[in-house]
Order: structure tokens, then C-alpha cells, then sequence
């Protein structure tokens, strides 16, 4: 899902375009209720072979401020749990030459909320010259990670959360 | 009230037909019932509405949106951990138990309408104009909750011959009406389907409040007096929803001859963020028809979308055809409507809406052109004032096309 570059022998982890980045959850409940959080910001850097992606969650909202607050308050608890990771050894990942894209399946670790557990996400990435659009989706349950299900005047989400990020690598 | 029953049964069917062969009553709007929340990500309605299909009693859900979503701030947003108190039935004074939701609405129009009709060789052109107050609606609601049983109704006060197919009692002169639009009992399957036997809303394209729309009142779609009786399967899981019914007919409507039974159902999916395309079918039988003493089928099939490009902007739009068949004559006479509105809110509470509408009538050379405004401001809690402007272009077989511009101040309030 990350820094496919860093496959490559010899390879720097490069830096995050920040305008092509893009963080998207999405939780459902009764009656056809949808969720969608979305935020603009994500970290990728390179942990002695493990690469590792961050996800400020503060930088994610839903559009509602007091759900907003709810989110990160009450479930996330965002003050004291900041970040999302997700870390994924190098040699776990496929890279695409240039030119050319790459679709898998890999295997992580995912730590939210305080709590680390093993996913296997979805990726996609387009290889141009020095940039990977890189596209990637996991599902992870919020009460694996000790997270409450929220519940608000009788609506109560269903824990299974959908994840989607998308961003451009940059080589070097 | 309490006329003979063969005399009131017969006005009031009467008053049925006309009501639905005409459908041209310009008095926006009933109840609240609004697509564009598409703008909030809300492409479903069961979550804000008790019936699944949107409008009417809302859920206490429903309820804080209404005030967290939907009133105009005048300060910092509410925080902690509820909506204010004042979202709840009867601004939070009387504590309602979980099981138990009520609601008590009102919509009253002061109401302006001027129709000019051309002058042809021979006779010169006239304008009619009128000037009255409209008590749109005066609905108490409930709906009862107790594990996966659910029940709920309304009961209300008419007063135009329009809401009678909605009436359980009228006086002679048909200006003071017991109504009940809606009343039904359901089981809640799972969190995503609900079905429901009663008196229900038609499921059927936009659930809009203009319900007067070309798209609704000449469908006999619409939310204020088409009810009908039958049994509705929905589902929604956010994917795609969906509501079909099986009619067997109005029954406050008699005699059974004018009951229309048949199906009416819709289907929306989710098509890109925050936009949504649909589909609806209605086709109903009835032994006698607004258009012949003879049996008929009356079919509809819309098509419809919503989408929010940007979260002050909503377009919804929706492209009917249907066809009134008196069977056994091989007359087929079909009729197309359409309706585009555009809702914008610059500030959250305040809602500019422009729309256009189209209708072709069989018989009838040319095509109805409608163009409208609305100003709707939800000022305070609960409440919320609307003007409308509605100019309508229609064409008629018997006369030249009639120019009618209505002018509507409206206050729409509920506890």
C-alpha cells in the first residue's frame, strides 16, 4: 500500500505529495446510514525496512462538527492515541517498473488506538518516471482495536470500518 | 361532520377524482421531506424518518439534525455530548420514552394566485386572482417501538377538498376534515429492512415537499393526499435502497371501484460521492377511473438523481412518463413531466432553490413550462418560514394556455 519505491534495491523512500493525498473511512448503520470521514494528511517513511504509514487522525472529520468531536473524543480518542499506522515490511510488497502499475495483496500490522494487530490490505500502484500513485484499502474492525461502537440517540454504527487512502510517492 | 354516509361517501369520491385528475393546486408544501440532505452524505432516509422512504415523523435522530444540520447558527456550534434538548419533541419539555416518538406539525400559507388567460378573436383575454390563508398542515404523529414491532400514524385537520382521499370524517361542506395520512404496523426484519402494512406514502421517485410538482400531483405521487393502502417491503444498506409496495387501494375511498391496486416501488444506488440515480415504477387498476366510467390502468416509471458537486449545492432532478389506459378501447394516452431544482445553501439554515418543471398532457398540444423560487429559512428551532413563486405556463385542449403566477408566504413549525 506504501512506498512501493522502497522495494527496489537501492531506493530512497521519497516524500508524500501532499495535494494527491487523500484518507478516506467510511462506516455504515441502520437504514442505510454512511459515514465518510475524510482527511488530507499522511506520513510515509521508512523504519529500518519496515515501511510505515501515518495517519494523523485530528486531520480526519466527517463533516459534522459534533460528530467530530464525538469521534475523536469519545471512540478514537485522538489526544491520546494521535495516529493510525499502518507498517508493512519491504520485502512483503510488489513495485512496478516504470511505466507500468502493480495490483496486490499484502499483509501489515495496523496500530490504532493503543492496539497493534495483523490486516492484509489491498494496494495499487502506477509507477511514472520518479512518482507511484499509490491507491490502498483495508477493512478493520474498531472493536479489535478496543474501540467502543459508537452509538448516538439510538443510531449505532457497525463496527467493520473501510479504509481507502490514496497519494503520490515521490522517488528520492 | 357526520354526514349520511352514501351522500359523503359519494362527494368524497367525487372529490377524489377531481382531485386526481386535476392535481394543479399550487400550495407548496406539506411536510418535510428533503433530498437534498444528500449534502450531509445522507443518501437514505430511515435513519432522520420514520418511514424509510423519508418525510413525516422524524426519529430522535432525526430530530438533532434537524437542529444540528438543518437551523441556522447564531454561535459557536452545540458541543458535548447530545444535541441541545430543545431537538426533542416539545423543545425537551415533555420527556419522551424510548419506545414512544410524537410530533405535532404545522404548515400554514398565506396564498396569492393570479391566471390569466389569452383573449382569442371573440373574447377578450381575463385574469382571475385570489387572495387566501391555507392551513397546509395540522398533523399529530407517533410511532411506537417495542423490539421489532413498530406502529405508527397520524391523525390531522383538513380543511380543502383536496385531503379528502386522506379523510376519516368530513362535514357537509367539506371545510373541516378528520384526517389520517398515514397509519400502519411493521417489523423491523434487520437493521436494514422494515416491512410494513398500512396506509403508507407511495414509494415513488423524489420525496420532495413540493408536492404540488407536475412530478408528483399528476403521478399521484405525492406526500399529501395520495396515500394508499398495501403492504411495503425496504431496504437500505447504504449501497442501495430500495422500497416496493403491493396497493389494495385507498380504502377511505368508496366505493371499492375507485380503489386503484397494483405496485409502486423505487430503487436508488449510490452512483459517485454524494450522488445518487433511481428508478420507480407505479402501475395501478381501478374499475373506474378519473378519465372514464370504465376500468383503467394507470402506469408511471421515473427516472431520478441527486447530486451534491459541492456541500451548498444539490441538484435533484427527476423525468417521469406515464400512461392513463382505459382498457378495452385500445386508447393509450400517454403524458411525460419533468422536474429539475437546484438547492443552494450559502449559509447553513438559508436555502435558495430555483427549479424548473416540464408536463405534456395527452390531448394537449404544446408543453407546460414552470418556473419557481423558494426562499426557505430555518430561522429558529423547529421552524422554519419559505416564500415561493410559482409561474406556470400550461396549455390547454379547450382554451389557450393559461399564465398562472402563485405567491406563497409560508410557516412551517412542530413541536
Amino acid at each position: 500500500m506504501v512506498a512501493l519505491s522502497c522495494a527496489l534495491p537501492g531506493l530512497v523512500l521519497g516524500a508524500v505529495h501532499a495535494s494527491s493525498t487523500k484518507v478516506v473511512f467510511t462506516c455504515s448503520g441502520p437504514g442505510g446510514l454512511r459515514i465518510e470521514g475524510t482527511g488530507r494528511e499522511l506520513l510515509a517513511e521508512d523504519r529500518a525496512g519496515t515501511l510505515v504509514v501515518t495517519v494523523p487522525l485530528s486531520s480526519v472529520t466527517t463533516g459534522m462538527s459534533l460528530r467530530d468531536t464525538h469521534m475523536h473524543e469519545k471512540y478514537l480518542e485522538s489526544g491520546k492515541y494521535p495516529n493510525a499506522e499502518l507498517s508493512v515490511p519491504r520485502e512483503g510488497l510488489r513495485f512496478p517498473a516504470d511505466g507500468l502499475s502493480v495490483e496486490a495483496t499484502a499483509a501489515g500490522t495496523m496500530s490504532i488506538h493503543g492496539t497493534s494487530r495483523p490486516v492484509s490490505f489491498h494496494y495499487k500502484a502506477q509507477r511514472s518516471g520518479a512518482a507511484y500513485d499509490v491507491q490502498g484499502d483495508v477493512q478493520v474492525n474498531m472493536n479489535d482495536y478496543g474501540i467502543a461502537t459508537p452509538s448516538y440517540l439510538g443510531i449505532s454504527v457497525k463496527p467493520p470500518v473501510d479504509v481507502a487512502v490514496s497519494f503520490r510517492l515521490l522517488d528520492g | 361532520m357526520g354526514t349520511g354516509r352514501g351522500e359523503g361517501i359519494s362527494r368524497r369520491a367525487g372529490a377524489c377524482v377531481l382531485a386526481m385528475g386535476l392535481g394543479l393546486f399550487l400550495a407548496p408544501a406539506r411536510v418535510e421531506a428533503y433530498p437534498w440532505m444528500i449534502r450531509h452524505d445522507y443518501t437514505g432516509c430511515g435513519v432522520c424518518h420514520v418511514d424509510p422512504s423519508g418525510a413525516g415523523l422524524l426519529t430522535e435522530y432525526g430530530e438533532a439534525q434537524s437542529v444540528l444540520l438543518m437551523q441556522m447558527r447564531y454561535g459557536a456550534p452545540a458541543q458535548g455530548d447530545d444535541a441541545p434538548s430543545y431537538a426533542n419533541f416539545a423543545f425537551g419539555l415533555l420527556p419522551m420514552p424510548d419506545w414512544l416518538l410524537t410530533q405535532v406539525t404545522f404548515r400554514g400559507a398565506e396564498f396569492w394566485v393570479s391566471d390569466t388567460t389569452p383573449g382569442t378573436a371573440g373574447s377578450p383575454s381575463t385574469t382571475v386572482s385570489d387572495r387566501m390563508f391555507i392551513m397546509m398542515l395540522l398533523d399529530a404523529r407517533a410511532e411506537l417501538k417495542l423490539g421489532i414491532f413498530r406502529a405508527a400514524g397520524s391523525i390531522g385537520w383538513g380543511t380543502t377538498a383536496f385531503t379528502l382521499p386522506a379523510a376519516l370524517l368530513t362535514n357537509a361542506a367539506d371545510t373541516s376534515q378528520l384526517l389520517s395520512r398515514d397509519y400502519w404496523v411493521g417489523l423491523q426484519l434487520d437493521d436494514n429492512t422494515l416491512l410494513r402494512f398500512g396506509r403508507m406514502n407511495l414509494p415513488f421517485g423524489l420525496r420532495i415537499v413540493e408536492h404540488t410538482a407536475w412530478v408528483r400531483a399528476n403521478t399521484q405521487t405525492d406526500i399529501n393526499y395520495s396515500q394508499q393502502t398495501g403492504l411495503a417491503l425496504a431496504f437500505d444498506n447504504g449501497h442501495v435502497r430500495t422500497e416496493v409496495m403491493g396497493i389494495v387501494g385507498n380504502i377511505n375511498v368508496s366505493p371499492d371501484a375507485y380503489r386503484q391496486r397494483g405496485f409502486s416501488g423505487l430503487v436508488e444506488v449510490p452512483v459517485a460521492e454524494r450522488a445518487t440515480v433511481g428508478f420507480s415504477a407505479l402501475v395501478t387498476r381501478a374499475e373506474v377511473t378519473a378519465f372514464a366510467p370504465s376500468p383503467g390502468l394507470h402506469e408511471v416509471y421515473a427516472v431520478f438523481s441527486r447530486w451534491a458537486p459541492v456541500q451548498q449545492l444539490v441538484l435533484v432532478a427527476e423525468g417521469d412518463v406515464f400512461f392513463n389506459n382505459t382498457l378495452g378501447t385500445g386508447v393509450l394516452q400517454p403524458n411525460a413531466a419533468t422536474w429539475l431544482q437546484l438547492d443552494y445553501e450559502p449559509i447553513q439554515g438559508l436555502h435558495i432553490a430555483p427549479a424548473v418543471e416540464s408536463l405534456n398532457t395527452y390531448g394537449v398540444r404544446g408543453t407546460g413550462l414552470g418556473a419557481w423560487l423558494t426562499l426557505d429559512w430555518f430561522c429558529l428551532p423547529h421552524t422554519d418560514i419559505r416564500l415561493d413563486g410559482v409561474y406556470r405556463n400550461q396549455p390547454s385542449s379547450t382554451s389557450p394556455a393559461s399564465n398562472v403566477f402563485s405567491f406563497l408566504v409560508q410557516l412551517h413549525t412542530y413541536l
